[in-house]
Parts: structure tokens; C-alpha cells; sequence
């Protein structure tokens, strides 16, 4: 179900009616579970998409359980099985190397694999360090199954979503908070339906304009549209939708993490990341890098420093590939990973030069900071190329108007 | 453009104002729906991941 779309406005709108009038903790609950279900039935229409759907809930349900019943030590294996099945289900294409075709040739589709992935992995590790809150089957499943954040996130954390959980009827305080609310959420619907819509029209047009018989002129001039073009669209799409369901969410009383600070405003791909996809960073951030880092930093201590470059690198490699199955998503995941590891070895050369306070009185100097926010910006938009799955037309295109200019 | 935006946010403080803004969003929303949706549901881009 597009979050654009008349059917999205019906959809919600029944529920929010139906929240409303129920007032035991219980009903909402029931009438939560079902229009999950009702959502997800919009994605999922074969019997094997609801199997393979059941099938994953279930294992990993039965994992947190053993988890929390004192199996900690089996952990690793569960993690290794929960991304097994998100590679099976995504169908990468470098897999080709490495496995049977016909794996990778199957036709089941699970709807926000990627989104239940994460979520697991963060039951099974926090389950294990004991800092997970209590879980039903019920609150495991509607947390996995929420439609506020199962095709693009947030990605919730489980302590926030039980303090909702245990009690939903906890709607918006004042008018005030549900103004805002509704407000957030039309301007997410305006920001998907007419800014990204436009921004990608007008990627889409200029790109047409990239053909043999075009001078220099109209080739540069419609690529460079293109490339500030599309990063408008993703960023209007994705930060709509997070709007939506931040502000749908609001509405029946469920906090949802914020994902976006002004991104294109930041002075550095650190920054950006801070302030790009923000859930998935913390996510990253938590199970990728602070892990990995622990890990090597207990066993080698000496090595942490120039390590951290490197697993810095591919907490955001992965990152970057996580967003989509084809060879693009490699190389926007290298960009970025280079990029930040980039921007951390030149912040700690920066205070080997000059110290702290030289580096403060840098950090504080406006032109610094436009010309770090423009650099920025024009290497996450370079990113940007990448991003688009037609990874040959865009090769062909950068080769045309290289051929035109040069 | 400093002006324009610290009269925005006196503006947003209102009750009423907000109200407004709601109409003219939903009025907007649907009309874009109906304009999209009627030119072709593929020109609604959805991403997902």
C-alpha cells in the first residue's frame, strides 16, 4: 500500500476512528494486530510469501525464547541464521559467485525482510546482555509487523515500542499535539506525492536529455540536473514517509525514533550519517561498529586506533550495501565507507596538527563550514549515481558527457 | 528570510493558524491524489527497502 494513495487515507483513517472509540487496552491491541495484518495483506499475496513470512516469525520468535531461557551461548549461530535468510530472501547478485544460481532464482518475496532483520538482531543481542524488555508472542509480532515501520523504518527500538505496548491508549495530550501531529503527517504526503514526484520527473527528464545528438551545453546542463535531482527525490520520498508514519503513529499514542536532521546540511559524511537514516545509524552504530570495535580493541588493544578506521569503513560499506541487492548498492556502500573513514582520519589529523582549540576556532569559521557543507553535498549526490539501480545507463550517460566535454 | 522565519514560527504558535494549515494540506493532498492517480499510478514513486 503506497502511503500516497487514497487507499492509505481510508485505511488509517478507519483505524484512527476505530482507536478511538475502544477503550479497553485490550480492543486496541486486537484492532492494532489486525490492520497490520490488513497492511502487510497488500504486499503479500501468495499463500508462500504468508508460509515464508510464518516461518521467519517463528524461528526467530523460538530463538529470542531459547535465548532468554539461558541458551546465551548459541547467539552468534541465531545472528548467522537471521542474515542467511535475509541474503536468501534479498537475492544479492554478487551471491552468484559463490552459490548455486537456482538459489537466487527463487520467487518468494518478504516484505520487509530487511526492517524484521535488524529488529531481530536486536532482540537476540539485547535478549542476551538482559536489557530487553518482557515479550508476548503478540507484542514480538506487532513489533515486527508494525506497519508504521516495516517497509522503510524507523527502526524502533523494543523497550519504546512495549512502553506503548503495555499501555495504547495513551493518545496525543493537548489539540495541540494531535494538530501537530495530523499537520506532520500531511506535510510528509505532500513532501512523497508533490516535491518527490517533481524532484524525480525532473531526474527523469533531464536524464532523457543525455543523448549523441546533444551539444556540450544541454548534456552538462541536464546532467547536473540529474545529479541534484535525484538525492531531492530519495530525500523528499524517504523523509515523507518517515513523516507519515511518525505522525500516524502519534496519533494512536506510539513514539517513533526521528530519521532525518536537514542531512544536506551536513559538514561531513560523519555528520551526514548522523543526520541521514538516523535509526539505521544508531543501528549500525550499536550491532556493527561498537561490537566489532569491542571486540578487536579486547583482544588487541594496540591495533584499536588504525582498526577503527577500517571498521568504520565497513559498518558503513555495509551500510551502504544493505540498501539494495545489485552491484550499485556495492559501490554507493564504498563511497560511503570511504568517505567516513576519510573524514575520521582527517578530524584526528586535524588535532594532531593543531590541537583542540585549533580545531575548535577551525569548526567555528564560517567559510569552513560552507565550504565543508558544499564538499559534503556534492559527494553524497556523486553517491547519488550510484544509487539507481540502472547502474549501465548511468555509466553510459557519465561517458557521453565526459566524450561531449573532453 | 530571518524575518520571514521567526514570523512563521509567531504564526505556527496559533491554534488557528495550525487549523488552517491542516485544511489547506488535506485539500491539497487530495487533489494531488486525484491529479497523480488519474495521469497514472506510476508517477507515484514508493521506495522500500
Amino acid at each position: 500500500m503506497n502511503l500516497f494513495s487514497h487507499h492509505f487515507l481510508v485505511f488509517f483513517g478507519i483505524l484512527f476512528l476505530a482507536y478511538r472509540q475502544l477503550r479497553s487496552v485490550t480492543g486496541r491491541r486486537v484492532i492494532l494486530t489486525i490492520a497490520n495484518l490488513v497492511f502487510l495483506l497488500t504486499f503479500l499475496q501468495t499463500i508462500k510469501d504468508w508460509l515464508a513470512l510464518a516461518v521467519f516469525l517463528l524461528l526467530s520468535y523460538v530463538m529470542l525464547i531459547l535465548i532468554r531461557d539461558s541458551w546465551k551461548w548459541i547467539c552468534g549461530l541465531f545472528i548467522a541464521l537471521i542474515l542467511a535468510a535475509l541474503v536468501f530472501f534479498r537475492r544479492y547478485e554478487f551471491l552468484g559467485w559463490f552459490v548455486p544460481s537456482a538459489a537466487l532464482h527463487h520467487t518468494l518475496a518478504l516484505t520487509g525482510i530487511s526492517y524484521m532483520t535488524f529488529k531481530a538482531i536486536h532482540l537476540i543481542v539485547d535478549q542476551r546482555q538482559g536489557q530487553l524488555a518482557p515479550f508476548t508472542f503478540l507484542s514480538y509480532l506487532n513489533y515486527q509487523i508494525g506497519f508504521f515501520s516495516l517497509v522503510a523504518g524507523p527502526i524502533q527500538r523494543y523497550n519504546d515500542f512495549f512502553q506503548f505496548w503495555q499501555d495504547p491508549g495513551k493518545t496525543p495530550d493537548t489539540e495541540r499535539d494531535g494538530l501537530e501531529s495530523w499537520n506532520r503527517m500531511l506535510t510528509g504526503m505532500l513532501k512523497l506525492g508533490l516535491l518527490g514526484t517533481a524532484a524525480f520527473y525532473l531526474h527523469n527528464k533531464a536524464r532523457e536529455l543525455i543523448v549523441p545528438q546533444a551539444g556540450a551545453a544541454q548534456a552538462v546542463t541536464a546532467l547536473l540536473s540529474s545529479f541534484y535531482a535525484y538525492p531531492a527525490f530519495v530525500y523528499f520520498n524517504f523523509s515523507g514517509y518517515c513523516d507519515v508514519v511518525i505522525g500516524g503513529a502519534a496519533l494512536l499514542g506510539m513514539k517513533q525514533a526521528e530519521n532525518f536532521d536537514r542531512p544536506y546540511l551536513a559538514r561531513n559524511m560523519i555528520d551526514f550519517w548522523n543526520r541521514w537514516h538516523i535509526s539505521l545509524t544508531q543501528w549500525i552504530r550499536d550491532y556493527v561498529f561498537n561490537a566489532s570495535y569491542k571486540w578487536v580493541a579486547e583482544r588487541w588493544s594496540r591495533l584499536a586506533s588504525k582498526a577503527g578506521y577500517v571498521l568504520l569503513f565497513t559498518a558503513l560499506f555495509l551500510a551502504g550495501l544493505w540498501h539494495g541487492s545489485t552491484w550499485n548498492f556495492a559501490i554507493f556502500g564504498l563511497i560511503h565507507g570511504v568517505g567516513v573513514m576519510a573524514t575520521q582520519i582527517y578530524g584526528d589529523a586535524l588535532r594532531a596538527v593543531f590541537g583542540r582549540a585549533g580545531v575548535k576556532k577551525y569548526m567555528a569559521s564560517s567559510w569552513a563550514r560552507v565550504a565543508a557543507v558544499a564538499v559534503t553535498l556534492n559527494y553524497v549526490c556523486f553517491s547519488f549515481l550510484f544509487f539507481s539501480p540502472e547502474l549501465d545507463r548511468t555509466m553510459d550517460m557519465l561517458k557521453l558527457v565526459y566524450s561531449k566535454v573532453f | 528570510m530571518t524575518s520571514f522565519l521567526h514570523r512563521f514560527r509567531a504564526m505556527r504558535e496559533n491554534t488557528d493558524f495550525l487549523y488552517w494549515c491542516l485544511v489547506a494540506k488535506t485539500l491539497l493532498v487530495l487533489a494531488l491524489i486525484l491529479v497523480l492517480y488519474g495521469w497514472g499510478t506510476e508517477n507515484v514513486v514508493y521506495m522500500g527497502f
